[in-house]
């Protein structure tokens, strides 16, 4: 085979054999740090859709060049981030790929079916220059060129007011042609249509063999049926003029399903706009800049008479909603012309005598229609928008589509009276059978087509790919219409014997060979194909990319690329770890030093409580020296916000301090649960069965309430405070799962969830929540017993795009509060111990074990039903620490895998599950990371040989605090008592 | 001079067979590399693999699978003349395979079901004695860089598949007028 398919081997051999390892280290020197040579390790103010404003760690090398770590820029493109055996980074949007070496080469492709990649700018040579290792933090860390990087992955963004707006769409036209070998598998099947005509020829036993094997032909072997045999002209005219209309059971019964399908490859630039739009500032010019600009309809003009409906708020959300909507339309509505055109005038020399009969066919319906042209449909769309006023508008992005479709068909059908006839003569299997040949013919099309553009090697212009996308488009409008017609061939066939059965009679019985459920899915998926064709037109002005990046700043419409200036990359204002034992901030690190009373001397499990006694706040400076800030009877976590440190007192209560330990203020019964160190705020909840949420001001110390229910504090993350509370307001006790933002503006109920069975009348507890993209997951359940036993719960999902939830294991069928979820590509993966599996417990000497038996359910975007299977390995919470096999290890989000924090090389005996018959042993009760060093508390016990019941006793021998590197295996140790 | 030109014209016409013998050779070493690379597609998909096929350049040569693969195992080819020139030829071949007609005609009237005739078909392909049929095919081959690769046409698919769409061909004489 050719060359570039040798090479595009290797490009596989690197992505089939990725190995998720941590970014390697690379060749390049550090540069020296001269007085030329300046980084400043910030962040930038980001937009997205995703999560709106927020940080994003950036490094300003020599005041002008912006860099990003590899993982930042995959989280602001929602790129899936690994790394290859030699080193590369590898960057998936999809099936769309962009491949880095560490010498800054970068490569692009495209994956067909995991199995398959071939090159695409096969003559461009890409490099990206500035490509570096800097030390962050004290950390050498692998940094990309942010605008370049960006660029490559199709990225748009547009800079306001200190903050860059990013906008990555869905996808593009590369990513729909990396679906062709599915959009293959949903193309009619003869055999499905001709089934009837088999049957009555040769008996049923011979249809059903002749679909059996169909069943398993590949598409690799389809070929048009009738396309050598003579053709009526006037049966293959009607075939073409249901490409006019659109599908029957489309805007019928299948219409939700289609919807819901067709959704999430629609690019909400109108939902973004109107986002924009409230956030106020810099934002809004933003949003008017975005409906100008980043849709490449807006050459539509929206006639005065609607643009006049539109009040100030809101606007820019419903302009770019006007303008995708008038953009859809139009197309669509020139879509048919040019689609008879082209097949006026197609030839294939496989297919001769077929191509001959379209010609003629097409031709004649051209020269008879032909006058359906640009402006008619353009004074045809004002009228229309002008009587329908507000009421398009406020539709999702989906109902829009299929409002516009339904728009210009209508249209269509006015002015074509014949399109109705095809319908009407109740000859829909020879309309499914003639559309099925001509989805096949234009497969062949569209694959020659495919070949021709990746061997191109470069784009001149958006053009390059207009006929790709037209022959895709129209392989699977001819397949969609194939199927419609062969649904409503199957439907009036049972209605007919049956003329009053309702629509799901019909689903559940008139299907033959294929079931009219599968069918519908054929039909609704080859549909979902066409409008993926249609919607990504208006990003190919991100396709094309230039190895000399010339193009990098742009203002065309589709490809939006702005200069960041990088007075943008500001220097961070954020606390590490804040809220744990160990907390850094502005390059000092913060904890508490405990004397011999500071705990109790004797506990059950090793485990001994805090107690009254003063303590000592330590402030550890990037040299090493640690100096006194404050003595008081204070204890565990530490908050930063708004330059002050807000600290639990022993015996409960908040009280803070200034980072020097001075001005101390006492805060109440209270305890904090999440900061925003840049914002100077925290929120705190008030002790008590009432428990509630409130924001303290750190300025001024003002507290001010924002709910009266929140009682449990579950996890900070991203810019969120997710916490519970009991509800009792149904006829089941429940619990509900609260969100609050950090900065108190928005507090939103969640979900509530609900014990069954036996434990019906008991409040569940929420106990775990984990955040994957939009969707928030949490397990809830009860505990009993004197060993405190897990009995039984379940696990919900939220996702917050939209607030529906699912019940993602039924309460009742969860083992143990503990899961991981993760998404890759477009697959989310729950690993949870079932009930089956056994129940969890926390009753031990650690705080958390792994469990090795477990589930695993897994589920693609657009699913509803999930796949469950036996999971391998082990499973526990994110952020708990685990003594494995004599070494402390903790899951990582990132690498989806377990990393050793403290290796058996340190030197410290810690057992896996001590059983309490021991004569010694050795723990580590707290475990916090800053600024690339693990600090850890290692507690050592000897046995009192005594038990409270059937729970062992220890003594406290020693609690020594260490520090060590991240990755090395000597421990210093802090301080003993 | 006519001496001389008449040497000339001798050697001329002495070397114009010798030229024509040249270009029939490369033409013919062009029909053989075509005939072999022809042959070595059909014993690849005997075998169950896809090697030799022109996938549009993108596709995965995968192994046959199922009952395609079953048919695959069954057939037996004969590779005779190659023509044409260039970068595009036609071999002709006899191409027997399983008669896919006579295979379900024969499937028994209990077969009520898709599941039911895939079990059925899989037990009728397995038989030492499965019906088989001849198809003459002519194979369009065209060169790729480094070698010749085979073009689905609809006559090819026909035969490896047994005869597949000449039964959907009859079938469909019932929707056409």
């Amino acid at each position: 085979m050719s060359g570039w398919k040798r090479t595009a081997a290797a490009l596989l051999a690197a992505v089939l054999f990725a190995v998720q390892t941590a970014l390697p280290s690379f060749a390049q020197e550090n540069p020296a740090q001269t007085e030329e040579t300046e980084i400043l390790a910030g962040e930038l103010t980001v937009y997205t859709q995703s999560k709106g404003v927020h940080k994003a760690d950036a490094v300003l090398f020599n005041h002008e060049e912006i860099l990003a770590a590899p993982h930042t820029i995959a989280s602001l493109t929602g790129a899936e981030l690994t790394s290859g055996d030699a080193g590369e980074l590898i960057f998936r949007r999809g099936s769309y790929v962009v491949q880095i070496s560490p010498d800054g080469a970068a490569e692009i492709g495209l994956i067909f079916q995991e199995t398959n990649a071939v090159y695409l700018y096969g003559k461009e040579s890409f490099t990206l220059e500035g490509m570096r290792t800097l030390p962050v933090n004290g950390t050498d860390t692998l940094l990309l060129p942010l605008e370049q990087t960006l660029y490559l992955l199709n990225a748009q963004w547009s800079c306001e007011g200190g903050c860059v707006y990013l906008y990555n769409a869905p996808e593009t036209l590369w990513n729909v042609v990396g679906d062709v070998w599915e959009m293959y598998e949903d193309m009619p099947s003869p055999a499905e249509i001709l089934g009837d005509s088999a049957g009555k020829k040769w008996g049923n036993s011979f249809k059903y063999g002749l679909l059996a094997f169909a069943d398993e032909v590949s598409p690799k072997y389809l070929i048009p049926i009738v396309g050598d045999g003579s053709w009526g002209d006037q049966k293959l005219k009607e075939a073409l003029l249901t490409l006019a209309e659109p599908c029957e059971n489309l805007m019928g019964s299948l219409e939700d399903e289609a919807r819901s399908d067709s959704s999430r490859y629609l690019s909400d630039i109108g939902g973004m706009a109107d986002d924009l739009s409230t956030i106020g500032g810099g934002a809004a010019s933003v949003a008017e800049k975005l409906t100008k600009s980043v849709t490449a309809w807006s050459s539509v003009k929206i006639p005065e008479s609607i643009s006049s409906t539109f009040s100030a708020v809101g606007f820019a959300g419903k302009m770019a909603k006007a303008i995708a909507a008038a953009g859809r339309f139009e197309s669509w509505s020139e879509l048919y012309v040019s689609q008879l055109k082209y097949l006026s005038t197609v030839k294939n020399e496989d297919y001769a005598s077929y191509c001959e009969a379209l010609n003629k066919a097409a031709s004649s319906l051209s020269a008879e229609y032909g006058n359906f042209d640009k402006n008619l449909a353009q004074e045809t769309m004002k009228a229309v928008f002008s009587t329908l006023g507000s009421t398009l508008f406020e539709k999702t992005p989906a109902g829009l589509v299929f409002s516009s479709y339904s728009l210009v068909h209508t249209f269509v059908e006015a002015y074509i009276p014949a399109a109705k006839t095809a319908q009407q003569a109740g000859d829909n299997a020879s309309a499914a059978l003639r559309l099925s040949d001509l989805s096949v013919l234009m497969k062949a099309q569209y694959a020659q087509e495919i070949v021709s553009a990746i061997q191109k090697g470069t784009l001149g212009s958006a053009q390059d790919v207009e006929q790709l996308r037209f022959l895709g488009s129209l392989m699977m409008t001819a397949s969609a219409h194939s199927h419609d017609s062969l649904y409503s061939a199957r439907r009036n066939l049972y209605l007919a014997g049956h003329p009053d059965a309702d629509e799901d009679e019909i689903v559940q019985n008139a299907g033959d060979l294929i079931s009219m459920e599968a069918l519908g899915g054929k039909l609704v998926r080859s549909q979902t194909a066409v409008t993926r064709f249609e919607e990504t037109s208006q990003y190919d002005g991100t396709l094309l990319l230039y190895g000399d990046f010339h193009n990098l700043y742009s203002e065309d419409a589709g490809s939006h690329r702005e200069q960041i200036p990088p007075e943008y990359v500001q220097p961070k204002v954020s606390a590490e770890n804040n809220g744990g034992n160990v907390v850094g901030y502005l390059g000092d690190v913060y904890y508490w030093r405990y004397g011999a009373g500071s705990f109790d001397s004797e506990g059950t499990f090793a485990y001994f409580p805090y107690q009254q006694a003063e303590n000592e706040l330590i402030c550890r400076h990037a040299d090493g020296t640690e100096d006194v800030i404050l003595r008081a009877a204070g204890y565990g976590p530490i908050f930063v916000s708004g330059d002050r440190l807000f600290l639990q007192a022993c015996g409960g209560g908040l009280f803070s301090v200034k980072l020097d330990g001075s001005g101390r203020a006492d805060l109440g019964s209270c305890e904090a649960w999440a900061a925003d160190e840049a914002a100077g705020t925290l929120l705190i909840s008030p002790f008590g069965s009432d428990g509630g949420v409130s924001l303290l001001n750190a300025a001024d110390l003002s507290v001010t309430p924002l709910s009266g229910e929140g009682s449990t504090f579950l996890l900070a993350q991203d810019g969120y405070c997710y916490y519970a509370s009991a509800d009792s307001s149904g006829s089941t006790p429940g619990a509900v799962l609260w969100r609050a933002s950090l900065d108190g503006s928005e507090i939103v109920r969640l979900a509530r969830a609900e014990n069954t069975g036996d434990w019906a009348s008991f409040h569940p507890a929420i106990e775990q929540v984990t955040v994957c993209g939009t969707e928030v997951y949490f397990s809830f359940g009860i505990y009993s017993g004197t060993a405190g036993m897990f009995q039984e719960g379940g696990i919900g999902c939220v996702d917050t795009q939209d607030m529906s939830y699912e019940l993602c294991v039924p309460s009742g069928e969860l083992g143990a509060e503990e899961f991981l979820v993760s998404k890759n590509g477009d697959e989310t993966r729950l690993s949870y111990v079932s009930y089956d599996d056994g129940t969890g417990s926390y009753i031990g000497f650690w705080d958390d074990y792994p469990y090795r038996t477990f589930h695993v359910m897994t589920k693609k975007d657009g699913d509803s039903a999930w796949t469950s299977s036996p999971g391998s390995g082990m499973l526990t919470r994110p952020g708990a620490f685990l003594c494995v096999d004599g070494e402390i290890v903790r899951w990582n989000g990132e690498t989806q895998d377990f990393e050793t924090l403290i290796p058996k090389e340190a030197g410290f005996s810690f057992l896996d599950a001590p059983q309490g018959s021991e004569e010694r042993l050795t723990l580590v009760t707290n475990l916090d990371v800053v600024g690339g060093w693990i600090y850890f508390t290692v507690e050592e016990s000897v046995s009192t040989g005594e038990a409270f019941g059937w729970r062992p006793v220890y003594r406290r021998e020693r609690t020594t605090l260490y520090a060590m590197e991240l990755g090395s295996s000597e421990p210093i140790a802090l301080y003993s008592c | 001079m006519r001496k001389r030109s008449g040497r000339r014209l001798l050697a001329l016409a002495l070397c114009l067979p010798i030229l024509a013998a040249c270009c029939a050779g490369c033409a013919d070493s062009g029909k053989e590399e075509a005939k072999l690379a022809c042959e070595e597609f059909f014993a690849s998909y005997a075998g169950g693999e896809e090697s030799g096929l022109a996938i549009e350049g993108f596709g995965a040569s995968e192994p046959l699978e199922g009952l395609q693969l079953q048919m695959a195992e069954r057939l037996e080819f004969e590779v005779r003349d190659a023509s044409g020139s260039g970068d595009a030829m036609q071999v002709s071949a006899v191409v027997t395979s399983v008669d896919l007609r006579q295979v379900l005609e024969s499937l028994p009237d209990t077969v009520d079901s898709t599941e039911a005739a895939r079990e059925a078909l899989s037990a009728a392909l397995a038989d030492e004695n499965v019906p088989t049929r001849s198809f003459d095919v002519d194979v369009t081959l065209v060169r790729q860089d480094d070698g010749w690769t085979v073009q689905m046409t609809p006559s090819l698919a026909d035969a490896l598949l047994g005869g597949y769409y000449s039964i959907l061909r009859e079938a469909a004489e019932e929707v056409k007028e």
